[in-house]
């Protein structure tokens, strides 16, 4: 075929019409991330987010505290189990306090991963008829998780407030019978205890969750439009990645567990990007241990590699959404 | 070259289109469901090796015209000629396989009335959802809204949720909100098949004071009366080529008297609208470039 390739400038800039130039023809290579196309439909992203929003909570009683009553209800069974009959040693914080902290952030990952990844599919009726940046389905999807965990960041906020006033004596203590060293840790315990830094640190964790949720959520979402396989394979993932993340436990184990290998293990568990994110949390609202160097180093590494890739994979095949859709 | 709004050249559309349904022996059956979970794999990453399920279609080839600002052009062709594929790829919801299109400024697109409509949202806040998805401003819409409200006859049911309106309320919205976006291009996809006969007329109209504004229009349809009404000139796709491209009455005329021949029609009550309305165009000065008096006052077709 003799066509020619086109670039903008080949254009008349002296058109008189407003609108843009689109050219549509079949990409080659690396795609344009386009990222300043998303800016220009900032209406269309907000009102998809409102409107998921909206559309969520309608003729439901309880409203947006669902956003709260569902990490709430986890807790409340971990604390039974793994704190009450399993007795996971939790560094001297309250097991219900220590669990929701990484529940909070948890939520939020497979929730949006859940919804981003079918986004495509479930905006096809809008998608198939209409352009604008696809991009806004799998960030709008992802966002309104995002909308949950600032709710249930207040509820475990107010809940922190609650055991201040109420009951100060059981943050910070541990239980009978417990080591030295336990109650060494313990003693070190203290509500945001870092200091005015957790003001720029808890939205830094909170980013490590976004990026890779979102990111995750690109590549699912971009592949789920040709394999519904994702549909399936989604909950399974989310199911083993709440057993290698540390939210019934706590991540010093892995420290303690492999002591003299030069970080190897940290830094293959921080592979996983929630788990600096979550010992990050409880670093900051409880003064536990900084999440370890080759962990962190790992989390911050693959959470970009995620999200870099996931932007190019999706741009990558939007082109054929529709056709597949 | 930029006078035209609207460009193609070379375009072409490519599908893969299955035959899953074809019957199958067992032994057919039990291999297949080892390998083509593979063979699946490697044509949707891959790309272009087509599964034991696949065959390729072109549903668009070799397709170059142009359209003038301004102008009112219709499509016309059976159906699977190829007119919805063109438009999803100048809307730029579809990719071609092959060619490019450019089209210059903001593009309305009603490809099918109620794309955007949520079932679950009051009538105001779908107003504003559908007009931000066909690209307007809020600002812009708060100043239009009232405009909208009337148009589409619905003023008592605003905060009522869509899906407890009747499909004849929705599909007034939905053109409200589409015509009311002000595009540059308006791309139009058999929007006027549906509708009782005042709402047609009502939107018959609109779409002819847009176009008299200056608004470029892209109409298609298998339905000639209405390319005959609004366009200036026609293009007539035919298993995804161009068949014949040129005068409105010329080219409708051909493929009227295609159709008849192809099924066979001698006498027909659908093809007899058309035929008045021939009458009408032969008698009289071209009507199409009427303009519209009022939105709502009917006027006889």
């Amino acid at each position: 075929m003799a066509t020619k390739s086109l670039h903008a400038n080949d254009l008349d800039p002296e058109s008189e019409l407003t609108g843009p130039v689109i050219i549509n023809q079949p990409t080659k290579g690396l795609p344009h991330l386009r990222l300043g196309e998303l800016w220009e439909y900032r209406h269309l992203l907000w009102y998809i987010i409102k409107r998921d929003v909206v559309v969520r909570y309608k003729q439901t009683v309880f409203g947006l505290s669902w956003a709260a009553i569902n990490p709430l209800i986890t807790m409340v069974v971990f604390s039974f189990v793994f704190g009450s009959l399993l007795r996971v040693d939790t560094q001297g914080v309250p097991y219900p306090l220590f669990s929701l902290t990484a529940l909070v952030p948890w939520t939020m990952f497979a929730k949006g991963l859940t919804n981003a990844a079918t986004s495509i599919h479930s905006n096809s009726n809008i998608i198939t008829k209409i352009y604008f940046p696809r991009i806004i389905a799998p960030v709008s999807a992802f966002a309104n998780s995002f909308i949950d965990f600032v709710v249930s960041l207040i509820v475990l906020l107010l809940m922190i407030v609650g055991y201040l006033v109420l009951a100060p004596g059981l943050i910070g203590t541990v239980p009978d019978g417990a080591s030295a060293e336990m109650v060494e840790a313990a003693s070190h315990v203290r509500v945001f205890g870092p200091g005015p830094i957790v003001l720029v640190m808890i939205p830094l964790f909170s980013m490590i969750v976004v990026l890779s949720g979102m990111g995750l959520g690109f590549w699912f979402s971009a592949l789920q439009v040709r394999m519904r396989d994702i549909n399936y394979i989604i909950p399974f993932v989310l199911q083993i990645g709440q057993y290698l993340t540390p939210i019934a436990y706590s991540s010093s184990i892995i420290a303690r567990f492999s002591q003299h290998d030069g970080g190897i293990w940290q830094f293959l568990y921080g592979l996983n990007p929630l788990v600096t994110a979550i010992g990050g949390f409880r670093w900051a609202f409880y003064n536990l241990p900084f999440p370890d160097t080759p962990s962190v180093i790992a989390s911050v590494l693959s959470c970009l590699v995620i999200f870099v890739t996931g932007i190019y994979f999706f741009r990558y095949s939007e082109a054929k959404f529709v056709d597949y859709l | 070259m930029s006078r035209y709004v609207i460009e193609t050249h070379e375009l072409g559309k490519q599908y893969r289109i299955g035959s899953l349904l074809r019957p199958k022996k067992t032994k057919e059956y039990l291999s297949d469901l080892i390998f083509e979970p593979f063979r699946r794999m490697r044509s949707t990453l891959v790309g272009g090796v087509p599964t034991n399920a696949e065959e390729i279609f072109w549903a668009l080839r070799d397709v170059s015209f142009h359209v003038e600002r301004g102008e009112a052009f219709g499509i016309i062709g059976v159906n699977g000629s190829g007119k919805s594929t063109l438009l999803k790829i100048l809307a730029n919801i579809v990719q071609p396989t092959e060619g490019y299109s450019i089209t210059r400024g903001r593009i309305g697109t009603m490809l099918e009335v109620g794309a955007a409509i949520n079932p679950e949202m009051t009538g105001r806040e779908n107003i504003y959802l559908s007009g931000v998805i066909l690209g307007m401003k809020t600002q812009d819409l708060d100043k239009r809204f009232d405009e909208i409200v009337d148009f589409a006859g619905i003023e008592s049911f605003l905060e009522t949720p869509l899906k407890r309106y009747s499909s004849g309320m929705r599909l007034r919205l939905a053109f409200s909100v589409a015509s009311h976006v002000e595009p540059e291009i308006m791309i139009i996809d058999e929007v006027l098949a549906v509708g009782d006969l005042g709402f047609r007329e009502k939107s018959l109209n609109k779409i002819r004071t847009l176009s008299a504004q200056g608004t470029t229009i892209l109409l298609v349809s298998h339905i000639p009366f209405f390319v005959t009404q609004l366009c200036d000139k026609v293009m007539w796709l035919h298993d995804g080529k161009i068949r014949e491209m040129g005068e409105t009455d010329a080219v409708s005329r051909n493929y009227q008297e295609f159709l008849r021949e192809r099924d066979g029609i001698k006498k027909s009550l659908f093809f007899k609208e058309e035929e008045d309305a021939y009458r009408e165009l032969d008698g009289n000065a071209s009507p199409k470039k009427t303009p519209a008096i009022k939105d709502t006052s009917p006027t006889s077709t």
